[in-house]
């Protein structure tokens, strides 16, 4: 079995990449494929809290490549898939205690027993980043639609290509569409034209990612929310599926407005 | 780029190396050289090299078989061989490994054919170089290209926009083989901290000088011409003996003397530079000629030509037009959507917050600006013409 390394990156930090990390995993792992997330964030570990597994850390990455452990011994099991597994970061190390070789041999070794290996890149362009990128087949990047988000994002792409990671796709995190209604959100077309890449898919802002987060579940267990809509959508692109992009409305209905204007309304989207 | 097996050509913009395998016999590497450039005869245009030797120390009518492959199917010109220290220091380290190698450097040495003077820095008069006969060797090769006219702020002839370019992005040497830019005048350039070693310089040789000496007057440092011996003291005073006497000779004759020679030197806006792909945020592009970008420059990208920019796409990025003070430099985009424009020594700033104008992103509106009475303007472009007029101004 051959497997493929994706990293999700995208230079600036908060935009959503650990998140957006667990999500492809556990969809991946939702549609029956074993998979690994890999933390690569070491000094700053938190893929394992958004996956709720922070109290099961024996040993972590650094462990595996230090060879203090074995990679199973490393490897946690997620608490709802029995074929996702997350190898958790140091969180005691720094980044320079690794380097891009012992971690495109460890992915290497994992693509050997698992259909895909996410990689979780820290934010910045340093040697964490560069560790990241390494043993990565695709790369997807994450952006939110702030044009300070976007500039990173945009300088991120100009350093994949030159390490040969060409193509890589984009998912726009966050989007709200009521403001790209209004004009006060760049919108799809916007973030596609500037950064001419192929798009993979767009998430709205949703309250509901941020209550799942904080719990430690994935939101795309959740069927209701539509941030987790969006997130299968995008684990079933990564596969292979053809599926249209989501369609973000704001709503529409006279009650919803007014909620609006009245400040009341939690969230200002719906999926159609 | 094409390929063969001995030679592998990667770069983009203004910088491609030459790699060619240092393990196949000399004659196979040879006619594997001429074979590339005759194949891709015209992507290049005058202009110096100079010549990563690898590991391997070859004669010197070897050197010269280099040297004239180049010349003849490119016009460019041998600047100097150079290798890293490693290489020379093994060269001379014992007697049996002097004696495996050919020793060219004594050879020139002995006949200082005083062909050329040493290279001296454009603007300092400084010798670039020191050291003389070098070991010479088909392998690694590096040619880079670089603004040969330095622009402000810049010494010499060691120029850094491909050093930037590396800075920007360390790894854009083994990238993007594909987009190689055409027509690019080439200068030399080193690349990283490995010793230089000059041909030129050793064939001046003056007569005082030692064989020795001269053959270690190593410079170390690439980016500033100070020369650094590496051996013994001795021979260290020699070589320096050597080098001052060598940086007065240019003087002396000062018609053949200045470097690069005067054909291999490209007149500022002689050639264009272009740009196959979208110049993304931190990438840096310095050309002393006119740029033409085919696709995007992204904001946090910078464009620097010593003469026009022209961007067939949307231009968001900083663009600085006649870096070298040519007011008469225009800069033309498909979307003209830049905060910021220079041309000549002269800056504008975009009148209206911009981004408000992105309604119609998909639309196209063809701008140039320019300069008159000290500010730029732009202006929707019709045709070209001698003289613009109208617009909005830029304010400085």
């Amino acid at each position: 079995m051959k497997g493929k390394t994706i990293v999700i990156t995208s230079g600036k930090g908060g935009v959503g990449k650990t998140t957006t990390t667990a999500n492809i995993g556990a969809g991946l792992a939702l549609r029956g494929h074993r998979v690994v997330v890999l933390d690569t964030d070491i000094g700053l570990r938190n893929l394992d809290v958004v996956m709720g597994l922070e109290n099961r850390i024996v040993y972590d990455l650094v462990d595996v490549i230090e060879e203090r452990c074995k990679l199973s011994q490393s490897m946690i099991r997620d608490k709802h898939l029995p074929e996702l597994y997350l190898i958790p970061a140091a969180q005691t190390r720094d980044k320079n205690c690794i380097n891009s070789e012992q971690l495109t041999d460890l992915c290497r070794k994992l693509e050997q027993e698992f259909d895909y290996i996410i990689i979780d890149c820290p934010a910045g362009i340093e040697q964490g980043f560069r560790n990241a990128i390494g043993p990565a087949q695709e790369a997807i990047i994450v952006t939110t639609p702030e044009v300070s988000a976007l500039r990173d994002a945009d300088r991120v792409i100009g350093l994949l290509e030159a390490s040969e990671l060409h193509r890589p796709r984009l998912i726009i995190n966050r989007i709200r569409p009521g403001m790209v209604k209004r004009g006060d959100m760049l919108d799809k077309d916007d973030i596609v034209d500037l950064l001419a890449v192929d798009i993979l898919g767009m998430v709205p802002a949703d309250d509901r990612l941020i209550t799942a987060t904080n719990q430690g579940i994935p939101v795309i267990h959740d069927k209701k929310a539509p941030s987790g809509q969006a997130f299968s959508r995008i684990t079933a692109r990564i596969d292979g599926d053809d599926v249209p992009l989501m369609d973000l409305e704001p709503k529409g209905g006279l009650m919803d407005r007014v909620r609006y204007l009245m400040g009341i309304n939690r969230s200002e989207y719906t999926h159609a | 780029m094409p390929k063969t097996e001995t030679i592998q050509v990667l770069g983009r913009g203004t910088n491609v190396d030459f790699t060619i395998d240092d393990s196949v016999p000399f004659e196979l590497a040879e006619r594997s050289l001429r074979e590339y450039l005759m194949a891709c005869r015209g992507l290049y245009s005058r202009g110096t090299v100079s010549i990563n030797v690898g590991r391997r120390i070859l004669a010197p009518d070897q050197m010269s078989t280099i040297r004239g492959i180049l010349n003849q199917e490119t016009g460019l010109t041998v600047s100097r061989y150079w290798c890293s220290p490693d290489v020379l220091r093994k060269a001379l380290a014992g007697p049996e490994s002097r004696r495996a190698l050919p020793p060219p450097d004594l050879e020139y040495a002995r006949n200082p054919s005083p062909a050329r003077p040493p290279i001296v820095s454009a603007k300092a008069g400084t010798p670039l170089a020191q050291v003389p006969a070098a070991p010479e060797g088909d392998p690694a090769r590096h040619q880079e290209h670089s603004a040969p006219v330095p622009f402000p702020g810049r010494g010499g002839f060691q120029t850094r926009p491909v050093q930037q370019l590396s800075m920007v992005f360390p790894e854009l040497d083994q990238a993007q083989g594909d987009s190689l830019s055409v027509q690019i005048p080439i200068v030399v350039m080193e690349r990283d901290s490995g010793s230089a070693v000059d041909l030129e310089a050793g064939r001046e040789r003056p007569n005082g000088a030692s064989a020795e000496s001269a053959y270690w007057g190593v410079s170390q440092q690439s980016a500033m011409p100070a020369p650094e011996p590496l051996t013994g003291d001795e021979n260290g005073k020699e070589g320096k003996a050597a080098q001052s006497v060598k940086s007065e000779e240019p003087s002396a004759e000062p018609e053949d003397d200045a470097w690069p020679p005067a054909d291999a030197r490209p007149a500022p806006n002689d050639h264009a530079l272009l740009i196959k792909h979208t110049c993304r945020s931190g990438e840096v592009v310095k050309h002393t000629g006119d740029v033409v970008v085919y696709g995007d420059v992204n904001p946090g990208a910078e464009i620097v030509a010593g003469g026009d920019i022209v961007v067939l796409g949307a231009l968001r990025g900083m663009a600085h037009a006649g870096a070298e003070g040519n007011s008469k430099a225009t800069i033309f985009a498909l979307k003209l959507e830049s905060h910021r424009l220079q041309i000549g020594s002269h800056v504008g700033e975009a009148p209206r917050a911009a981004g408000k104008s992105k309604r119609n992103a998909r639309s196209v509106n063809p701008q140039i600006a320019y300069l008159r009475r000290r500010t730029i303007w732009v202006a929707p472009f019709t045709q070209r013409r001698e003289e613009y007029g109208g617009g909005t101004p830029y304010e400085g």
